[in-house]
């Protein structure tokens, strides 16, 4: 009896560990497994947008039942980590670009989209065209006036040599004039910058994907200031839907309110902006992934098209490999 | 069958008696160790699974679990320099003493490849020779910068290399700044950082919470359980006001963390001057939530204390209200230490109500009023980024574990000791 428990013991810890593995045999004749993110999503956003279904954007009817919804980035990869027919999307700056796999994940592989290989410089001289920009937004009325001095400054120094060059530390592309100014030769016209009496908390939030950009943005820029003064930048970040939201739009006055926000889509028609309160910072590229164990090596907009919108015809792999 | 002849020895599921009996068909006797086994591997399947979650967050929490990373910051301190406007080389030389690295000896420093904590490649500096170029170099207000070290990491870099401007950061690798550096005339940006991660703030925030929260919820939730067990008629009233907090301690933890959102983060802006969640609003979002466990715990603990206690105090001469608070109190204390430790450990573990309470914000720079977030909250905070930090997040469950078990055990020390204190009385 002993031996039989063992046994037991044994194969219930085999049959664990596969199921723990991922990655197995590719069946071509499978289903595709589909994900996507969800509809607050600036990156859900770019990607329908660009490929020709604008219409899912915001919006689940369009697409094929039995979608997986996630809610992250890193959801998105660990999800495609574990299924073998699934596809969906990121974030280029979650990719190592050497070799085209996810920095946290192994099994996450990412394809060429239209024939070219998702990279900085692919993206730069515009053959790569599943992209979007990052965008800033600000409040168009502050209560108190040294927060907004301070924002003001901020959004000058996000487009200094100094700005961009953190920007492009953080994966995001965008390609720098010589004639770009220096932080110190514009601080001059931002006297908030030498006050030693600042104690301001600067609530900054919205997108999600911008956020280590904007974290390494702040760490730098609240570095800046002169002895005595305390500005932290308050990191609160829960998507693209609530930038205008919550500093121009119906959350402006709410709990959740916010000084500075960052959107990873294009502002939309409804969030009329005031002038001069937004823009954009960089650009940053959609990647197309799949897991590691998929053969498939690119794929086409109109085949991104048939195998997501509910009138498409793709469903197995066979059909696009 | 013969039920008296049947042996209930379970222990082993597999021994002969559990299902051999007299007269059994084949039938009976698969469905029977069918039955037996499934047990086993039910029960082992639990056991599978909770080791597998202890196994996988020890062994990747332990690597990044230190006292820097308790007690340390999370946020990077960021600190930009530049070459001086009046910059120009003279003839000096340089002496380095460490071995290795990458030297630029144009400028007197050297770089090494290293990693962040999340396992990204970063270039930190490895030596800066005492006359460096370096040495000179004035930060944003204009001071002379020397405070270099090995700790600091080059997060970007801007050289003007003859006319043109080279941005570099850590993702270009020690060799590439050294060696770019060397044909550079100028540094007009150097931004040096710390790295960060440390998860300080949020656990002096979950502290506070901790503190606070008690200081509201424990003298409400035992004043009501003695009101409800001791003074209260025993009416339909009083049976729905029991039934009512009995409820109220089934409410999912999310619908309490929105209405303190709706209720609480108004009230404190308006009465605490806060701006949005704070630790106050998180406080009293959680005393509302553990109020009911309190009172629970209490009114059990003084129910359970043996009937003699009252009468015995009453028949002394000690008034009921004396008799309450000096005899049945601190005779019921091992039941209200008891629910102040569970409660503890409901902060600890609370994240819903957080949320939505306090926000998720992790922060250096604690204050009552201010935001921050606890620990709980501070691992959704991490893995909700673009690239989750799930090392990190394992050490944040370790200690969480850690204090949890902790817990734990003192309330079963308690519990045994209460009991066997009053087993011959009851």
């Amino acid at each position: 009896m002993k031996k039989l428990s063992s046994l037991v013991v044994l194969g219930l810890g085999a049959i664990l560990l596969a199921s723990c593995g991922g990655t197995g045999e590719f069946d071509s004749s499978s289903n595709i497994s589909l994900y996507s993110r969800d509809t607050t999503s600036g990156t859900r956003d770019g990607f329908f947008t660009t490929i020709g279904l604008g219409e899912a954007k915001a919006d689940n009817a369009p697409l094929k039942t039995g979608l997986s919804v996630v809610n992250s980035n890193g959801d998105m990869i660990s999800g495609l980590g574990e299924d073998i027919y699934g596809i969906g999307y990121f974030s280029l700056s979650s990719v190592n670009e050497e070799t085209g796999i996810a920095k946290e994940n192994a099994n996450v592989k990412t394809i060429q989209y239209n024939g070219v290989t998702p990279t900085q410089e692919s993206v730069l001289d515009g053959s790569y065209q599943l992209t979007r920009n990052f965008n800033y937004i600000i409040r168009s009325e502050y209560s108190n006036q040294d927060v907004k001095d301070v924002v003001d400054a901020f959004v000058k120094y996000m487009f200094t040599q100094e700005g961009m060059a953190i920007m492009v530390s953080e994966n995001g592309i965008l390609s720098i004039d010589p004639n770009t100014p220096t932080w110190d030769s514009i601080k001059g016209q931002y006297p908030i910058m030498n006050r030693t009496d600042l104690k301001l908390e600067i609530k900054v939030g919205g997108s999600t994907s911008v956020k280590d950009m904007s974290i390494a943005l702040t760490d730098a820029f609240s570095g800046l200031f002169a002895e005595g003064s305390t500005v932290t930048f308050n990191h609160n970040h829960t998507g693209s839907g609530d930038a205008y939201k919550n500093t121009q739009g119906e959350g402006k006055d709410s709990a959740t309110a916010l000084d500075l926000a960052f959107l990873s889509r294009e502002l939309e028609s409804k969030e009329d902006a005031a002038t001069g309160t937004s823009g954009k910072m960089c650009t940053d590229a959609i990647v197309v992934g799949v897991n590691v164990a998929n053969p498939i090596t690119e794929i086409t907009d109109e085949e991104l098209v048939s195998m997501y919108s509910l009138e498409g015809t793709t469903t197995t792999w066979s059909q696009v490999l | 069958m013969k039920i008296g002849k049947l042996n209930l020895n379970f222990k082993n599921p597999f021994k002969k008696e559990n299902f051999i009996n007299e007269g059994m068909s084949r039938k009976r006797l698969l469905k029977d160790i069918l039955r037996n086994l499934s047990t086993v591997i039910f029960a082992l399947f639990c056991l599978f699974i909770l080791v597998y979650i202890i196994v996988y967050i020890f062994t990747n929490g332990s690597r990044t679990l230190s006292w820097d990373f308790i007690s340390g910051n999370y946020q990077e301190t960021s600190v930009s320099v530049r070459a001086p406007d009046d910059f120009s080389f003279d003839d000096r030389t340089f002496e380095f003493t460490k071995e290795g690295g990458y030297r630029s000896e144009k400028w007197g420093i050297s770089f090494i490849d290293g990693e962040d904590h999340s396992g990204n490649p970063t270039v930190f500096i490895y030596e800066v020779c005492d006359n460096s170029y370096f040495n000179e170099f004035i930060d944003s207000q204009n001071n002379v910068y020397t405070s270099y070290s090995s700790e600091e990491y080059v997060a970007n870099i801007n050289l003007i290399v003859g006319d043109s401007l080279e941005l570099l950061s850590d993702n270009d690798g020690a060799s590439k700044i050294a060696s770019t550096l060397d044909e550079a005339s100028d540094v007009t940006f150097l931004n040096i950082k710390t790295l960060g991660r440390g998860i300080r703030g949020s656990l002096i925030t979950t502290l506070y919470l901790i503190l606070i929260t008690l200081i509201i919820a424990v003298p409400i939730g035992v004043c009501a359980a003695i009101y409800l067990s001791l003074f209260a008629k025993k009416n339909k009233i009083t049976s729905l006001i029991r039934s009512l907090i009995d409820m109220t301690s089934a409410i999912p933890s999310i619908i309490f963390g929105f209405i303190g959102a709706l209720v609480f983060i108004p009230f404190m802006n308006a009465v605490g001057g806060t701006s949005g969640g704070s630790i106050l609003s998180g406080s009293l979002t959680l005393a509302i939530m553990l109020i009911p466990t309190i009172v629970k715990n209490t009114e059990e603990s003084i129910i359970a204390l043996p009937k003699g206690y009252m009468d015995s105090s009453l028949a002394l001469g000690a008034s009921r209200t004396e008799t309450v608070f000096k005899v049945m109190l601190p005779n019921a204390l091992p039941g209200i230490i008891t629910a102040i430790i569970l409660s503890i450990g409901r902060i600890i573990g609370e994240s819903a109500a957080l949320v939505f309470a306090i926000g998720v914000s992790i922060q250096d720079s604690i204050r009552l009023t201010g935001s921050s977030t606890s620990l709980a909250v501070h691992i959704w905070s991490i893995l909700g980024s673009e690239n989750p930090d799930y090392d990190s997040a394992c050490a944040i469950s370790i200690i969480i574990l850690v204090i949890v078990l902790v817990l734990c055990l003192i309330t079963k020390l308690i519990s045994y000791r209460f009991n066997k204190k009053f087993k011959g009385a009851r």
